[in-house]
């Protein structure tokens, strides 16, 4: 019995081949706006969805779409749309789903930009959310009203390194009629590929992990193919005529790749958050060295969680492997690979004693980004998730004096050196 | 469009456009345990251009309920009688894909005032191997795995696909994994017991084209010169780097394939 073409080799070629004017072996750059029509009944096709092709790299473009499928290959889905961010790829999937008087089920423990288009960016076109404690079953099921139309959470939340129970989720989702979308920025498929665990979308930050670089902002929304639209009956959008593009049935015309055709021949078209070529073919030069890099990001996690598990000037560290975490045996098993390499810590001394902490490190970069290849920290209470009021903080495990670090790949040694003397400076309540 | 037909309901595709009275048509008939979506960028073309596109689910195929049939002649028969009810058989086009390819052999044969028939993906005898017979009877996952890796040239599963952001390969794997147990098995048992092609070939008529993919390995290039030479009036056209799943691997060379045998070119 033959295989499938194996992770690493998907990592490099998936969505290319040498380009076949050229003889280029890397991708190109096709840094065009448009694209030539043969003649106008070319022109007529590709508008009528009668021919396969590109018009217009707002909708779609040759090196964006190498991208696209790539991360589709990678995480096992029908298809995939690249767009301008990460967030730009939880709107695209939410928006596709989701209109006025619709309601979402969201676990609390979200990135905080999530949480502030859900909580109070969408509710002003009339979607509502409802926050649920991801780890409590139970909540989920009974936040389900008529009108709701998705699940969303995050494998492993950000900050908080909450690991959802993706499977039991996807189970409540499915019984109530609606998909589950993970944000799985944290977690690459070279760790999780969430629809093995039955999640039905998934949305990446390419900014993170899959780029490593930091230097290409853009996302994607992955469709598994594998949510039956029209059997749901929640979602008329994709199982009954659309006028908005010449009466398409996208169920009945698309059949799998339904959710990913609608979501750009609508949401790419009309709200226009599309990648740019450039950062398309930044982020594909990341990507293929990807789960190299993560094995790396993993290891040097580890390294770091142990020094300051057991360092005296921090009273917790909030990290899936370590045994006192609550969700380690689901982490295990989800995660068999490595958890992530993004966690936070909790520095004795509270608010003053964190600021002097991050003033004093030197390799750290304080700056609001995490899956970078330098090592990173923030903040989180000042910065991302500064828009969030007590009560919500503490809902998301988020305390005053918490630190997020993104580990990066540099010699671990050098990492644990400069956190050991940022540590020791926060104690002393000295300034730089 | 779904229509009433002995007592189940079939879906038929029409590509986005209504049927007209005095147009050509073009009926599109499906592959094993596929339906009526391998076609949609085709019927839109065709519809478009003017033709009363009908592109049919199978019986147990994709939106047409009932029992799969367990025979090409009668797969047939029940084209045949659809075309029929849909008042399409003069000047109609047959087109078929692998397991329809032969559902469309037998449907032109029967309607003598076919225009043109074309044959996708397409060998006679079409033999299928235990392997994939024996794991479609039993609705086991290894049955589309064995038709995904076979199904595709080794360049269509690293991608590269001109509809951007799909996975050729992988959409064919959700098609069959909607196809409800018992389906896939019927039809690939249907096409390893159809002994009668080259016979029926012969008394084809009309102008036969047929389109095979250069690596393709579940119906061969080599292997379908016994059919090609069978027709009165066939013709080959092979599409380069191309496997078995044409439509999705190889879009816009299957289109241009296609309008040389219908706008016989």
């Amino acid at each position: 019995m033959p295989r499938h073409i194996g992770f690493d080799t998907l990592m490099l070629h998936a969505g290319q081949r040498p380009d076949p004017t050229t003889g280029a072996r890397a991708t190109p750059l096709y840094q065009s706006t448009s694209f030539v029509f043969q003649d106008s009944e070319h022109a007529a096709s590709l508008f009528n969805v009668g021919r396969a092709g590109h018009v217009y790299s707002r909708i779609s473009n040759p090196t964006v779409a190498v991208l696209e499928e790539r991360m589709a290959a990678l995480e096992g889905g029908v298809g995939a749309v690249c767009t301008a961010s990460g967030m730009a790829a939880i709107h695209l999937a939410i928006t596709t789903l989701a209109g006025a008087g619709s309601h979402v089920v969201a676990s609390r423990a979200l990135y905080g930009g999530t949480h502030n288009l859900l909580a109070y960016t969408l509710p002003r076109f009339g979607i509502e959310t409802t926050f649920v404690d991801p780890q409590d079953p139970q909540q989920w099921q009974d936040a389900v009203r008529d009108n709701t139309k998705l699940f969303f959470g995050e494998i492993v939340a950000n900050p908080g390194c909450e690991v959802l129970d993706v499977e039991k989720i996807s189970t409540l989702a499915h019984a109530a009629g609606v998909p589950l979308v993970i944000d799985s920025t944290l977690t690459p498929p070279c760790l999780i590929k969430p629809f093995e665990f039955g999640a039905d979308i998934v949305v990446h930050s390419l900014t993170k992990f899959v780029g490593g670089h930091g230097v290409a902002i853009g996302g994607c929304v992955v469709d598994s193919g594998r949510f039956d639209w029209a059997e749901s009956g929640k979602f008329k959008q994709l199982s009954e005529p659309y006028e908005g593009f010449h009466g398409m049935n996208f169920v009945e015309e698309f059949g799998p790749s339904a959710f990913a055709m609608r979501a750009r021949k609508e949401g790419l078209r009309d709200f226009g958050a599309s990648m740019s070529p450039a950062n398309a073919f930044y982020l594909l030069q990341g990507c293929e060295t990807l789960s190299m890099r993560m094995a790396k990001h993993i290891e040097n996690a580890r390294a770091v969680v142990e020094f300051l598990a057991s360092h005296d000037a921090v009273s917790s560290v909030a990290y899936p492997e370590l045994p006192e975490h609550a969700d380690r045996d689901l982490a295990a098993e989800l995660l068999p690979n490595g958890t992530t390499a993004v966690f936070s810590f909790e520095v004795k001394g509270g608010r003053d004693a964190g600021r002097r902490f991050i003033e004093k490190l030197n390799l750290f970069s304080h700056l609001a980004n995490v899956g970078d290849a330098k090592s990173l920290v923030i903040h989180p209470a000042s910065t991302t998730h500064s828009r969030m009021d007590a009560e919500s903080l503490k809902e998301a495990g988020i305390s005053e004096g918490l630190i997020r670090l993104s580990i990066g790949l540099e010699d671990k040694l050098d990492l644990i050196d400069d956190l050991s003397a940022a540590l020791k400076a926060s104690q002393k309540g000295a300034g730089r | 469009m779904k229509i009433k037909h002995d007592g189940r309901e079939v879906y038929i595709y029409t590509g986005g456009e209504d049927h007209k009275p005095d147009q050509e048509s073009i009926v599109f008939v499906h592959g094993a345990g596929m339906n009526h979506t391998v076609w949609t960028l085709l019927a839109r073309y065709w519809a478009k251009a003017g033709y009363n596109v009908a592109a049919v689910d199978l019986p147990g195929h994709g939106l047409t309920s009932g029992d799969p049939a367990l025979t090409i002649k009668e797969n047939a028969d029940f084209v045949c009688s659809i075309i029929d009810q849909l008042k399409l058989s003069e000047s109609a086009n047959i087109v078929g894909h692998s397991m329809g390819s032969l559902v469309a052999l037998e449907t032109a044969a029967l309607f003598k005032s076919v225009k043109c028939l074309a044959m996708l993906g397409t060998t006679v005898p079409m033999l299928v191997g235990a392997p994939l017979l024996d794991a479609a009877r039993d609705n086991d996952h290894a049955s589309i795995d064995m038709i995904s890796l076979f199904g595709h040239s080794f360049g269509s599963q690293i991608g590269s696909n001109p509809i951007a952001g799909i996975s050729a390969q992988l959409l064919a794997e959700r098609v069959l994994e909607s196809s409800r147990d018992g389906v896939l098995f019927a039809a690939l048992n249907a096409c390893n017991e159809y002994k009668t092609g080259l016979q029926t070939a012969a008394t084809v008529s009309c102008p036969v084209g047929l389109i095979l993919g250069e690596f393709d390995q579940m119906t061969p290039r080599k292997s379908s010169t016994d059919l090609l030479n069978a027709f009165p009036h066939a013709r080959e056209i092979c599409i380069p780097d191309c496997g078995h799943m044409m439509m999705s691997e190889k879009p816009e060379a299957t289109h241009h394939a296609l309008r040389q045998i219908i706008e016989g070119q």
